[in-house]
């Protein structure tokens, strides 16, 4: 039999981790809830930040952390810069052109870090954190300790940010109902470029925060894009708390699917999980119910 | 000298379906005017126009002589012509006191934000009591107060009311029109977009009648109401 404290290890593993693809799939579905947009090209942005932050800790020889100060504000813009010039021309227009848009942006990025980074897996040249912590008897690695609280903090930060403040209001309001924005003034197309940001900056960090126990390469972004899907869909597309759940849910199913299971087959086991979810409540986990 | 709010000849086209002729019309300060059609005759479109949703093809919308059309929404709510929109419009997953301090979020709005707060509780006490209710939870009712409250805390010189009576009990229907006509004493002008006739030719100075897209009769609300045409097609007299 198994040892149930390798179970308890896969557990927290799995919610350390489940962090990281809360705040990926935070950054997905407020894109969606807010624009009515699918962006494809999520995973993309993530790996663009991890190359950033391999970039900066290889150059600099610094803890990967660093990377944080500039992937932000960069992804950031980043984002207002796919909003202003790729899907605010074709807001109105049928939802499938907005899908080719973030469809073709996520293969263009793919092979634009084909170009700069060749097509090798790389991780980071700084001695690479390996420290452990002992928690009530059990190994908890602190780079995924570091990435969960970072993850969390920032998904926290964002709640409040969206409760609390006026254009957090405001970007409630538009996903609530864009027209009723519209009609007490809110410069909704700002709004919009604001919110693309706010939801490629939460990739970015994601990046960076997964970074010092990841490996990066130009395809990686597939397989968060996925994951964040998973998550999304589980929490109710538009759901910012439910993405939330559903980044630890999903991170501690796939983390005891690669013990219970094999490493080969856990995502069968995640996707299994998902379906049988969807089966019972359709809309994901904070959805309303379906009309 | 014009009016203080006026349309001139202007057509609306949606796609490839014209939808509004040659639609004129003024509405002086203070006053309420009433516009009234049956299902379809394009009442929406013409507030949605005045509103910077929908795109004009031809003609021109003034207020105080200066045209508004071709502003963006917001300028258009700058500019003080606000709409309370059909179906309401509301943030289901917003608080009521969200709800009303979001709309007075910037300028002279803002600046008398805590007054006008009190102002539009007193006026409507439900929504006081409510202020940290979700208004997805609100009843029908209660959401077309907090439609209208909404708007008012924008600080309107023209506001637009498109169809506030739609599916209401008539005691709240009385209710929201006893506000409309109090909104307008303390000098509001109103534009009132009803298909309860007999209530909106009551309450308002003046009004329009729209069939089809064109203007076919205007005048003082209570010649309209004596008007044989208006009696057989919408009083059901
Ligand atoms: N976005 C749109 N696209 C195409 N046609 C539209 C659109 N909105 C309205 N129409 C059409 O324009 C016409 C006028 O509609 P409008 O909503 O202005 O009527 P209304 O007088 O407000 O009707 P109601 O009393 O039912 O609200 C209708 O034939 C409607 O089908
Ligand atoms: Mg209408």
């Amino acid at each position: 039999m198994f040892d149930p404290s390798l179970i308890v290890e896969g557990v927290i593993s799995g919610l350390l981790i489940g962090g990281v693809y809360s705040l990926l799939a935070i950054g997905l579905t407020i894109i969606f809830g807010v624009l009515g947009v699918i962006n494809f090209a999520h995973g993309e942005l993530m790996m663009i930040a991890m190359y950033v932050t391999l970039v900066i800790s290889n150059s600099f020889q610094v803890q990967p952390y660093f990377a944080f100060f500039l992937v932000l504000p960069l992804l950031f813009l980043f984002g207002v810069f796919i909003q202003k010039f790729l899907i605010q021309p074709v807001l109105d227009a049928p939802p499938d052109i907005q899908v080719l848009i973030t469809l073709g942006l996520s293969i263009a990025l793919q092979n634009i870090a084909l170009l700069i980074w060749g097509p090798n897996y790389q991780s980071l040249q700084v001695s690479r954190n390996q420290s452990v912590i002992h928690f009530l008897g059990y190994v908890v690695s602190v780079p995924r300790l570091l990435a969960f609280i970072g993850a969390l903090t920032v998904s926290g930060l964002l709640l409040v940010f969206l409760k609390k403040s006026n254009l957090g209001k405001a970007i409630r309001a538009c996903a609530d109902n864009r027209e009723g924005a519209l009609l007490i003034g809110i410069r909704v197309e700002r709004v919009f470029l604001v919110t693309f940001g706010i939801g490629a900056a939460c990739a970015g960090v994601a990046g960076v925060f997964i970074m010092p126990f990841f490996y990066t390469s130009p395809h990686i972004g597939l397989t968060f894009i996925l994951i964040s899907f998973v998550v999304a869909i589980l929490g109710g597309l538009g759901k910012i708390e439910g993405a939330l759940v559903g980044g630890l849910i999903i991170g501690v199913v796939e983390s005891l699917g690669g013990i219970l299971a094999d490493e080969s087959i856990k995502q069968i086991i995640t996707f299994s999980l998902f379906i049988i979810i969807l089966f019972f409540k359709p809309s994901g986990l904070f959805g309303k119910k379906l009309r | 000298m014009g009016s203080f709010f006026q349309i001139e000849e202007m057509d609306v086209v949606y796609r490839d379906m014209q939808v509004l002729w040659d639609i004129s019309l003024r509405i002086e300060a203070q006053e309420i005017v009433s516009l009234v059609g049956s299902n379809g005759a394009g009442k929406s479109t013409i507030v949605n126009a005045i509103s910077g949703l929908v795109p004009l093809i031809k003609g021109t919308i003034l207020l105080e002589d200066e045209p508004i059309d071709g502003l963006k929404p917001y300028q258009i709510v700058e500019k003080g012509v606000v709409q309370v929109p059909e179906g309401r419009k509301l943030f289901p997953t917003m608080s009521v006191s969200d709800t009303l301090e979001l709309a007075a979020y910037k300028g002279e709005a803002k600046r008398r934000k805590t007054q006008n707060l009190e102002r539009i509780y007193n006026l409507f006490p439900i929504l006081s009591a409510r202020k940290k209710q979700v208004v997805g939870t609100l009843s029908g009712g209660e959401q077309q107060m907090l439609s209208i409250a909404r708007s008012l805390m924008i600080l309107p010189r023209l506001l637009m009311l498109d169809e506030p009576s739609l599916g209401l009990a008539p005691l709240i229907v009385e209710e929201i029109f006893n506000t409309i006509r109090e909104i307008n004493e303390i000098g509001t002008t109103i534009f009132l977009i009803e298909q309860n006739v007999y209530l909106s030719l009551e309450l308002s100075d003046r009004g329009y009648v729209l069939s089809n897209g064109r203007v076919i009769l205007e005048g003082p609300s209570q010649e309209l109401s004596s008007n044989e045409h208006v009696k057989r097609a919408y009083l059901g007299v």
